[in-house]
């Protein structure tokens, strides 16, 4: 993993102020106007279909540590040289990481320090070309009724200064558990151990339950 | 994530009605019941203790119950139901209006079912008399309940419906009232599967009809399920014969049941 840490903001000082720009181009916008970044976390992979919490976009646990993956495609006919992927407050920053080579990874901090975002820069993306960053996030908390939408927002920049953005929402939803297994499953279980017992009083044939 | 109440109180309900009637089956398998009541007048004969439409009326009601269940938890709980739409090949998320739709028809299918076992059990045979819990009725129960607790060994002699039985049927009254009211009002005024997600409690009165809706319907179904477990249970096999084929045996009722309260 190649990891850099540079507190305090991205290398070159116009990219910031792209995605600054950007970022609040896309907050502002509805979603799905721009289209070449997807996130997902690794739960909806797993453990969850997409849109298991309440609509088709992707689903993820509250208050587990859990992979991103931001799959962004250059859709333009001009090399992309660099991501920044804001993530949505209530969200503790883990680790990045990227698959590709060259790519240097920078965290961005808020006023108070405290990880908002990471910017990949160093590599390219060739035009029709795509590539794939991690992100470890800890998710945030939500109550049992209370399930959140969050948006990440994820700006891309071109090696002509052109950028292109996107607003991925994710949903935080809270599974219920009854001993440590998901109540529905154990309700089915239970209900399925009852009528198994039934089934054995065929072999119990002196038994009169 | 479930509409409406929250999953540990409607999943909780099957979870703990279902354990206890674990708990019932593993003590029965180690302390079965055995009658220690003499009989009083003994049947000479095979009796008929449901007629053809109070079996006609079982059966259909059991069938059309199941599918407004089916129909109920898809629409409460659609993640954990998709598998079974997938399975089929039928729409779930995309198409909410028409499972709510199929519900509605299906228990209004119900309600019409009800008008005539109402009709016929109440107003021809006048039945209504069998269902009406009594003193001796609860002392029956307090009887078994000693013996299931291994305080008594005295066991007595069932009638055709037990204190159990009269319960679950008054609760089925109640129960069914209610799932109307809360029904017909979310389909009428709250129609929560009409608005994004986020707005459903918004479109809801504070008394809140879908989460009542949804705690009754559970809690049917946990009652529900203990009728099948005890129907089920190889001491009660000769009602549900009886309830299949209308008639008892002279033996079986003379074993275990008093014979003057199974007509």
């Amino acid at each position: 993993m190649s990891l850099s840490r540079r507190f305090g903001g991205v290398a070159h000082p116009y990219r910031t102020a792209i995605a600054l720009v950007l970022l609040i181009i896309i907050s502002t916008s509805s979603s799905g106007v721009f289209a070449s970044a997807t996130v997902e976390p690794h739960y909806t992979h797993c453990c969850l279909p997409r849109g298991a919490g309440h609509g088709p976009i992707p689903t993820s646990i509250s208050g587990i540590t859990d992979e991103y993956e931001i799959v962004i495609v250059n859709n333009r006919n001009a090399s992309m040289t660099g991501v920044v992927v804001y993530f949505p407050a209530g969200f503790a920053f883990v680790n990045a990481s990227v698959g590709g080579g060259g790519w240097v990874t920078t965290i961005l901090r808020d006023q108070s320090g405290i990880p908002a975002a990471v910017s990949w820069n160093g590599s390219r993306i060739l035009p029709g070309a795509n590539a794939t960053f991690m992100l470890t996030l800890h998710n945030p908390t939500v109550g049992l009724q209370l399930s959140g939408v969050y948006d990440f927002l994820v700006a891309q920049l071109y090696v002509n200064a052109l950028a292109d953005g996107s607003r991925d929402p994710v949903e935080i939803i809270q599974p219920i558990r009854l001993f440590g297994i998901d109540s529905s499953t154990l309700a089915f279980s239970s209900i399925a151990i009852l009528f198994v017992l039934l089934a054995l009083q065929l072999v119990l044939p002196r038994r009169n339950l | 994530m479930p509409h409406g109440a929250p999953e540990l109180v409607a999943y909780g309900i099957l979870v703990l009605f279902s354990a206890f009637l674990i708990v019932h089956w593993m003590r029965r398998a180690t302390r079965p019941a055995s009658v220690t009541e003499p009989v009083g007048r003994e049947l000479t004969g095979d009796l008929t203790a449901f007629d053809k439409v109070q079996r006609l009326f079982h059966w259909a009601t059991t069938v059309v119950l199941i599918l407004v269940i089916v129909t109920g938890f898809a629409l409460y709980d659609p993640f954990t139901f998709e598998p079974v739409t997938d399975a089929l090949g039928l729409p779930l998320h995309s198409a909410f209006p028409s499972w709510v739709l199929v519900h509605v028809i299906f228990s209004g299918l119900l309600a019409g079912l009800l008008v005539v076992h109402v009709t016929w059990d109440v107003g021809k045979l006048r039945g209504f008399h069998h269902m009406w819990p009594r003193l001796q009725d609860a002392r029956d129960a307090l009887l078994r309940g000693k013996n299931f607790l291994s305080i008594a060994k005295q066991y007595p002699r069932m009638g055709k419906y037990d204190l159990f039985m009269k319960n679950f049927h008054i609760y089925l009254i109640i129960s069914f009232a209610v799932l109307a009211v809360t029904g017909i009002y979310q389909y009428l005024y709250a129609p929560w599967w009409t608005v994004i997600w986020f707005l459903h409690y918004q479109i809801e009165p504070a008394w809140r009809p879908t989460v009542i809706h949804d705690i009754f319907g559970f809690s049917l179904i946990a009652l529900l399920i203990g009728h099948v477990y005890f129907a089920f249970l190889k001491i009660n096999w000769p009602l549900l014969k009886a309830m299949t084929f209308g008639k008892i045996s002279r033996d079986e009722a003379n074993r275990r049941y008093r014979p003057d309260e199974l007509e």
